[in-house]
C-alpha cells in the first residue's frame, strides 16, 4: 500500500510542477502591464514606475522571474492580494474549505442518491420506471445550474420563505452553539440541492450502467442457484461491484467541483472558492487568480491520487496476490 | 418417484414480437443417487434446460409454453419468483461452466460458501460447515480467506461446488462444469464429483457436448438434438449400439477418428434449429427416408436393448420405451 501511494506521489511531483509554470507562463501571456494596473490610472513618474518594476523583480530576465516564483511557491508564498489585504494561500485554503463545506455534502448526496437510483432502474431496465428515472436524472443534468438556482431561491425564499436566498450564516442575530450549526445547515440545503441535481445524473447514469451489465454476469446466476433472494444478491453481490466504477467518477467530480461550483456559489453568494474566483477577476486581482489556478490543479491530481486509492481499497483484484497452494488431489 | 422429472417440455425466449423456439420437446428423469449425463452439440437446448430446471431463465424473454417440470413431485413448471427463492438450492443446486465469472471477484471465497449454507442450515456453526465444505471439495483452509482471482481455474470450480454443496442438494445440476478447464484438471473434477456422489449420496444431472465426460461419470444418458430428447438410456448401451444416427454420428465424431481420407470424422450440415415439422436430424441424416421430413417418429425400443430412441428405423421392433 505504501509503495503505491508513494508511487503516485513521485509521479504527481512532476504534474505539479508543470502545472506552476505553465500557470506562470500563462499570465505573461495576458495582456497588459501589471505595473500600470497596480499603479492604477494616475499618470506616475517614468522613475516612480522603474522603482515599482525593480522592487517587484519585474525587470529580471523571464527565467530568473520563473525561478524567483517557484522558491517562493517552494516556502508557501503564493503573494499577497491587494484587493483582500491578505497572502494569497491563507486566502485561498480558507475559501477551499467553505467551497468543500458545500461540496462534500452534494458529493456525498449526488452519490447515494444516484447509486440508489440505478438499483431501482437497472432489474427493471427498459420499463416505465426505468425510463422516468433515467429520464429525471438527465435532465436534472441538462437543465443550467444558474437557471435551477434562481428557481429554487424564487421558490424556497422568496415565495415560501422556508431557506434564506443567499450567504453561509446569518449576519444578523447570528445565533450560537447549535443554533450556529443548524443556522449554517439552513443555508446549506439550496446550493447543495442545486448541485446534488447536477451531480445524481452523472452517478445514476454510470452506475446504472454497471448494474446492467452486472445482471448478465454469471455469478450472479451462482447466488440465485445458492437460494439467494434477488434483493440479496443485488446488495451483497452487485452493488459492491457497482462502486468500482462509481468510485472514478466521483472521485473526477471532485477533482473538477472545488472550483465548478462558480455558477451555484454567485447565485447564492456562498462565499467558497467559486465566489474568490469571480471577485478577483472583477478586481483584476492576477495573484489571486493565479492561486486559485494552481490550487485547483492541485486538487485534481490530489483527487485522482485518492481515487485511485479508493478504487485500489474496493477492488482486491488490485491488491491482493496471495496464492493459495494447490489442491491435493 | 424419481427426483427430477421433465416431461415434454417447450421452451421459447421472446425477444420483441418474434420468438426463438429453444427447446421443442424434452423429456428426462433422474432418480434419487442416480447420475444422468445430457449430450448435446451448442445450441441444442441443454443449457436452456438447465436454467428452466432452476427457474433461472432470463426474466421476461424465456417461457415455458407447454410440458412440466416436477422436482421431488411437485409442480415448479409455473411457480412464481418468490416461490423459486424458497426452493431454490434444495433440492437442487447447480454449478456453473466458467468457474471464475460464475464467483463474485470482490467477495471472499468463504463468504460466497457461507451464504449458501446460512441459507439452508440455519443453526449451522458457519466458520465450521465452510472448513467441511471446502474439505469436502479437497481445497485448503486457506482459501476461504482468498478472493477468487487468486485461486486456480481448477480450485474456482471446486469453490463453486463448496457452495452448492452448501446447499445440502438432493440433486446437482453441473452445466458443462470442465469445459472451461485444462485437460488434467477435467480429470480431477470429474474424479471428485464421483466421489462426492458416493459420498453424500447425491444424484447428478451432468451437461456436456463431451460424450468422454459423460461415458465415465453417468449411469444413463440423455441425447438432445434441435431441441428435442432424441434417444436416452442406458450409458453403455447407448454408447456400445447407438439407435439414432445422430448419436453414431456423434459418437463418431467423439472419438477423434480419422476417416479414410485422413480428415477428422465431422457431421456433416449445419445444426438444425428447434421448431419446425419431422425429424429435425433429417437434413443431416445419412439414412434419410421420406416420411423423416413429415413427421416426427415416436420413442422406439430395440429388443433387448436398455434404451431408446426417435428415429423411424427403429420401427421394426415396436417395443416402446418409457422414458
Amino acid at each position: 500500500m505504501l509503495r503505491f501511494l508513494l508511487m503516485r506521489l513521485l509521479w504527481a511531483a512532476p504534474i505539479v510542477l508543470a502545472i506552476a509554470v505553465l500557470g506562470f507562463l500563462l499570465l505573461h501571456l495576458v495582456r497588459g502591464d501589471p505595473v500600470t494596473a497596480l499603479i492604477g490610472d494616475f499618470p506616475a513618474p517614468p522613475e516612480y514606475v522603474a522603482r515599482v518594476r525593480a522592487d517587484f523583480g519585474l525587470d529580471q530576465p523571464l527565467g530568473t522571474q520563473l525561478w524567483l516564483y517557484l522558491v517562493n511557491l517552494a516556502h508557501g508564498n503564493l503573494g499577497f492580494s491587494f484587493a483582500n489585504r491578505l497572502p494569497v494561500l491563507t486566502l485561498v485554503l480558507d475559501r477551499a474549505r467553505i467551497t468543500l463545506l458545500l461540496m462534500i455534502p452534494a458529493l456525498v448526496a449526488a452519490s447515494t442518491l444516484g447509486v440508489a437510483m440505478a438499483l431501482a432502474a437497472a432489474p427493471r431496465a427498459g420499463s416505465g420506471t426505468d425510463a422516468t428515472i433515467t429520464g429525471l436524472s438527465l435532465l436534472g443534468h441538462a437543465v443550467p445550474v444558474f437557471w435551477l438556482a434562481q428557481l429554487l431561491v424564487m421558490a424556497f425564499a422568496v415565495q415560501l420563505h422556508w431557506m434564506p436566498a443567499s450567504g453561509m450564516i446569518s449576519l444578523r442575530n447570528a445565533p450560537t452553539g447549535w443554533g450556529a450549526v443548524m443556522d449554517f445547515l439552513w443555508h446549506l440545503v439550496l446550493p447543495m440541492t442545486c448541485i446534488t441535481i447536477y451531480y445524481v445524473a452523472v452517478v445514476a447514469r454510470v452506475a446504472r450502467a454497471a448494474v446492467v451489465e452486472l445482471l448478465h454476469k454469471d455469478f450472479v446466476l451462482t447466488g440465485m442457484a445458492k437460494g439467494l433472494t434477488r434483493r440479496r444478491v443485488l446488495w451483497r453481490h452487485i452493488l459492491p461491484n457497482a462502486l468500482i466504477p462509481v468510485v472514478t467518477v466521483v472521485g473526477y467530480s471532485f477533482g473538477s467541483s472545488l472550483t465548478g461550483a462558480i455558477l451555484t456559489e454567485t447565485v447564492f453568494a456562498w462565499p467558497g472558492l467559486g465566489s474568490l474566483f469571480v471577485s478577483s477577476i472583477a478586481s483584476r486581482d492576477y495573484p489571486v487568480m493565479q492561486g486559485i489556478f494552481l490550487f485547483s490543479a492541485v486538487a485534481v491530481v490530489v483527487a485522482n491520487i485518492l481515487t485511485d486509492f479508493v478504487y485500489w481499497l474496493v477492488d482486491p483484484r488490485l491488491h491482493r496476490n496471495r496464492r493459495v497452494g494447490a489442491a491435493n488431489a | 418417484m424419481s427426483l427430477l422429472a421433465v416431461d415434454r417440455l417447450r421452451l421459447v425466449y421472446d425477444s420483441g414480437r418474434a420468438s426463438t423456439v429453444a427447446i421443442e420437446e424434452a423429456t428426462l428423469s433422474v432418480a434419487e443417487g442416480e447420475a444422468v449425463g445430457l449430450v448435446g452439440e451448442s445450441g441444442s437446448g441443454k443449457s436452456s434446460l438447465a436454467r428452466a430446471l432452476l427457474g433461472l431463465l432470463p426474466a421476461g424473454t424465456g417461457r415455458i409454453t407447454d410440458g412440466s417440470i416436477s422436482i421431488a413431485g411437485r409442480d415448479v413448471t409455473r411457480l412464481s419468483r418468490r416461490d423459486w427463492e424458497k426452493l431454490r438450492g434444495r433440492p437442487m443446486a447447480m454449478v456453473f461452466q466458467d468457474p471464475l465469472s460464475s464467483l463474485n471477484p470482490v467477495m471472499r471465497i468463504g463468504t460466497q460458501i457461507g451464504e449458501s449454507v446460512r441459507r439452508h442450515d440455519h443453526d449451522a456453526d458457519v466458520a465450521k460447515r465452510i472448513g467441511e465444505l471446502l474439505d469436502l471439495v479437497r481445497l485448503p483452509a486457506a482459501c476461504a480467506g482468498s478472493y477468487p482471482h487468486e485461486l486456480s481455474g481448477g480450485m474456482r470450480q471446486r469453490a463453486l461446488l463448496a457452495i452448492a454443496l452448501g446447499c445440502r442438494p438432493a440433486l446437482l445440476v453441473a452445466d458443462e462444469p470442465t469445459t472451461a478447464l485444462d485437460v488434467t484438471t477435467q480429470a480431477e473434477i470429474l474424479t471428485l464429483l464421483r466421489e462426492l456422489r458416493g459420498r453424500l449420496g447425491m444424484a447428478m444431472l451432468l451437461i456436456s457436448h463431451d460424450l468422454g465426460v459423460v461415458a465415465d461419470a453417468c449411469d444413463r444418458v440423455v441425447i438432445m438434438y434441435a431441441g428435442r430428447t432424441v434417444e436416452w438410456g442406458n450409458t453403455a448401451d447407448t454408447f456400445t449400439r447407438p439407435g439414432h444416427p445422430y448419436a453414431s454420428a456423434l459418437l463418431a465424431a467423439g472419438q477423434v477418428l480419422r476417416n479414410a481420407q485422413g480428415l477428422f470424422v465431422t457431421i456433416e450440415g449445419e445444426v438444425g434449429r428447434a421448431g419446425g415439422v419431422g425429424c429435425p436430424f433429417a437434413p443431416r441424416c445419412p439414412q434419410v427416408m421420406p416420411r423423416c421430413h413429415i413427421e416426427m417418429p415416436p420413442a422406439f425400443s430395440a429388443e433387448g436393448r436398455a434404451h431408446a430412441a426417435r428415429c423411424w428405423l427403429l420401427e421394426d421392433q415396436p417395443s416402446r420405451a418409457a422414458p
